[in-house]
């Protein structure tokens, strides 16, 4: 005994080390990153290190696991960039059956845009919520008549986000059917505006829901620290109220609460405004088309969900000079090829592409040095200039401007 | 061309830890007894290049030079001895200056360190504390060791010489068998106290210091008074952990070589005052300071004033090695001040002197850490004004901020308790030979590199916004 403990640290060290190098080695292409053995990279066996702080098993032990106790090895294994890459699809997973070339689709439904739409549309807009709890499948259900235009609205549907993908403005079902033609103007508003919006971003929406008390109490936020578009989704993290059973009579207030996706939250509440910053966690990786095309696959699943509400795409707040200067992700440059593909889902009609980086920027067109400590965050004290910024570029209906004049004559009797 | 990670110099990254580390050891081991100084050289000056490849030539030409220097001072040459230290002095400031003045971005990797460490060789040369002018290789090995190099500990050249594993005399005639069974017990030996060392770092340290990144991000000016004052209790465990942590890494890898193990704290936060605080915190360079600076001036022999004056000169010294900024002039001003009324006016009463003495350490050096980690006068004015609100109410203070920031990092306060408690540390170091706590070390390690490995090569795990 005495001698087996003698070098018991030493050894228990190079046996788990060997163990998690072989680990990583043999499990490489199946559950990890095929990776070319590099000196300048972590050490192999951080690979299945990692892999135990996600909460999962190393490839040897699920192996084994699956020869001998028959449990399955989790293979879809989520691979860091394998969420974008089946992303789209995730989205709406109907358009899997689909084995039609989603160009053509494009091009059949752009083809017929008008008649069979308009039922389709119809049919969401006044079946209200029901519909948009369903998503697509109601869509179809729903016009029981026109079965075979039915038919054609779900394969335009699922063409949404193959068109984004081109970088063109998702077609609008409600486009056609809107009996008058709303023109939208920017203008500044009060606070009152945001009353019924909702922000959705990463932790610097979050930040701004720490620091910005006058938009806190009024707006609602699903924001999460480390959030990206990919998690819009996946990510349960807001806390909603369950969907009563059928014939509850009691208060909504007495629903227990649970932790679902924004997708799912917004299928439950609905919002006028929807104010979306994300982006900053996705810049290490794929492209500005790429990240775009996803985006606005995000777009219209919020619209499909929302159709009532008008969404607020903010351009990616920048970084600091010094921080763009010299990190090897984290630049205003690529912040800005992604932001300008961003601005091109905007429709002017109920998606609106805003930057408020006009109010922070420096002289390098970067994030004002004075105005955060760690290169990337607002401070405390700077969340009144993006909060200023939006109170400044909002957008409103024609029809609705007095009442917002009137409203920012109240709040401000002195102008 | 080969490219290296950068960070494998960091004791605490798996790459050091899993690459550097074995493969320096395997070659210390295995290759013949009497080349380990020049692998010891050689290693540490690969580490360096690494670590630090523009500062390379200054780091070898203070070498070179005071290995020149140190035949004349061992000649007990009184002007070479002066020289020799007056240019290891003026490096050091020299350095110190152009990074304060925005010169050259960061310091030379160590030079606050291997400065010291030179210094003390010339005068323990020119004391006569070391007898036999030593071999080039040895010397140089000495100052360039890599488990020292970064920050310390700071360690006297006495107990670089009696490792007799290194010079080989120990083990040289040994048979396999035996051989083999001292290194494994030394290299065992070292990874316990490394072991403790690298959880402290990963698991405290590191997390206590992104809440203190966290509380920078809000802006001192917009945290809540409450948090300015838990803040000063992160930022101290922090410092503390990373610190203590560091040392007893550097101190493990020492032993793993065969050198004995060098003490660089000792519970200071159980001191009984300021002065006995710092002869327990970085107690290498405390020590150091009395031994080259403090003594030499008479230390406190020669009556209360010159006492004074000493105490003076140590501690501009002190606050000037941590840094040439004003921020450091005022911490070392503040301890010079509390010490000196430790000294000389608190005495009048033993009860007064305990409970002042105490106050001292638990709130007053933790505040002074404040002053030490803002170098930034208006960050330090806005933070203190939020601890005491005197003038005003801050900007765009959110109460809730508090809350918000324990709930996340709450367990690294309840570790960090915990190893504040000298029990818990002098029962690891009792029983550290014991199956028990092995197992527990063994668990501990592989949690840690856990931990680590979530940060480790990939930026955007551990910056996620």
């Amino acid at each position: 005994m005495k001698k087996f403990g003698r070098h018991f640290l030493s050894v228990g060290i190079l046996v788990v080390a060997l163990f998690f190098t072989a680990d990583a080695a043999l499990g490489q292409k199946s559950v990890y990153d095929e990776t070319e053995y590099n000196a300048a990279d972590a050490p192999l066996l951080s690979f299945p290190l990692r892999k135990i702080m996600n909460g999962e098993m190393p490839y040897l032990v699920s192996l084994i696991q699956a020869k001998f106790f028959g449990i399955p090895m989790p293979l879809d294994d989520t691979i860091d960039n394998g969420d974008e890459e089946d992303f789209a699809s995730g989205l709406s997973d109907e358009n899997a059956g689909a084995d039609v070339n989603p160009e053509e689709q494009v091009a059949e439904a752009s083809d017929e845009a008008a008649a069979p739409e308009v039922s389709d549309g119809d049919a969401a807009v006044s079946d209200g919520d029901a519909a948009v709890s369903d998503g697509d499948a109601a869509v179809s259900d729903g016009d029981a008549a026109a079965v075979s235009d039915g038919d054609a609205a779900v394969s335009d549907g699922n063409a949404v986000p193959a068109a984004a993908e081109d970088n063109t403005v998702p077609p609008e079902p409600q486009e056609a059917t809107a009996p008058e033609h709303v023109n939208y103007v920017e203008t500044a508003v009060p606070d009152s505006y945001f009353d019924d919006a909702l922000f959705i971003g990463d932790s610097r929406t979050v930040g701004l829901s720490e620091y910005c008390p006058e938009l806190d109490e009024r707006a609602t936020f699903y924001a999460k620290v480390s959030l990206t578009i990919y998690g819009f989704n996946k990510k349960p993290f807001v806390t909603a109220r369950v969907v009563p059973p059928e014939g509850y009579e009691g208060s909504e207030e007495d629903l227990p609460t649970e932790k679902v996706t924004v997708e799912e939250a917004l299928t439950r509440k609905q919002f006028a405004k929807i104010y979306i910053m994300l982006g900053l966690n996705e810049l290490g990786s794929g492209t500005a088309e790429s990240f775009a095309a996803d985006y606005g696959a995000v777009v219209s699943r919020i619209r499909e969900l929302q159709p009532d509400a008008i969404i607020y795409i903010q351009g990616i707040m920048h970084v600091t000079h010094k921080k763009s200067e010299s990190d090897r992700t984290f630049k205003n440059s690529t912040i800005n090829a992604r932001n300008e593909a961003l601005s091109t889902l905007a429709d002017g009609e109920h998606v609106f592409y805003i930057d408020m980086n006009s109010a922070t920027d420096d002289e390098h067109g970067a994030l004002g040095q004075d105005l955060s400590f760690d290169n990337v965050h607002l401070k405390a004290k700077s969340y009144a200039l993006w909060y200023d910024y939006l109170k400044k570029h909002a957008y409103v209906n024609e029809n609705d401007l007095p009442q917002i004049q009137q409203g920012l004559q109240q709040e401000n009797p002195e102008q | 061309m080969l490219q290296i990670n950068p960070n494998i110099i960091n004791f605490s990254d798996l790459s050091f830890i899993f690459r550097f580390l074995p493969i320096f050891l395997l070659a210390y081991y295995v290759l013949p007894a009497r080349l380990r100084p020049l692998i010891l050289l050689v290693g540490s000056l690969a580490f360096y290049a690494i670590g630090d490849p523009m500062s390379m030539v200054v780091f070898a030409a203070a070498i070179v030079v005071n290995i020149l220097f140190s035949y004349k001072c061992h000649n007990k040459s009184k002007l070479f001895l002066f020289l020799i230290i007056a240019s290891d002095v003026i490096l050091l400031l020299a350095f110190k200056f152009l990074v304060s003045y925005g010169n050259i971005q960061t310091l030379p990797l160590g030079i606050s360190f291997f400065t010291f460490k030179m210094v003390s060789y010339q005068a323990d040369l020119y004391k006569r504390k070391i007898r036999e002018c030593p071999g080039i290789i040895a010397v140089a090995a000495y100052f360039a060791m890599f488990p020292q190099v970064m920050s310390g500990p700071i360690m006297r050249y006495s107990d670089f010489e009696i490792n007799n594993i290194l010079s080989g005399t120990e083990d040289e005639f040994m048979a396999f068998k035996f051989r083999k069974r001292l290194h494994l017990d030394k290299i065992e030996e070292g990874l316990m106290f490394f072991t403790l060392g690298f959880a402290m770092k990963a698991l405290l340290a590191d997390y206590l210091a992104m809440m203190w990144n966290e509380i920078g991000t809000i802006g001192y000016e917009s945290i809540s008074t409450p948090l300015a004052w838990v803040g000063v209790v992160c930022y101290s465990m922090n410092l503390y952990f990373d610190f203590w942590g560091y040392s007893l890494m550097a101190a493990g890898i020492g032993v793993m070589l065969g050198f004995p193990f060098v003490r660089n704290f000792d519970h200071p936060y159980s001191s009984k005052g300021v002065g006995e605080f710092y002869r327990r915190w970085h107690m290498t360079l405390g020590s150091w300071f009395r031994d080259y600076i403090y003594f030499p001036m008479g230390g406190s022999k020669k009556g209360k004033f010159l006492t004074i004056r000493n105490l003076f000169v140590v501690w501009l010294l002190t606050g000037l090695w941590h840094g040439v900024t004003v921020n450091f002039l005022v911490w070392a001003g503040l301890l010079l001040i509390m010490i000196i009324f430790e000294k000389f006016v608190w005495t009048f009463n033993k009860k007064l002197l305990s409970v002042i003495g105490r106050v001292h350490v638990l709130i007053m050096v933790p505040i002074t850490w404040v002053i030490f980690a803002l170098p930034v006068k208006e960050d330090l004015f806005n933070y203190l004004g939020r601890m005491i609100p005197v003038s005003g109410s801050g900007i765009a203070v959110n109460p809730g901020d508090l809350v918000k920031l324990m709930s996340m990092y709450w367990p690294f306060f309840v570790g960090g308790f915990i190893f504040l408690i000298p029990a818990v540390y002098d029962y690891f170091e009792k029983h550290r030979k014991d199956l028990h706590i092995k197992v527990v070390m063994l668990l501990l390690f592989w949690i840690c590199a856990a931990f680590v490995s979530t940060k480790a090569g990939n930026p955007f795990l551990y910056f996620s916004f």
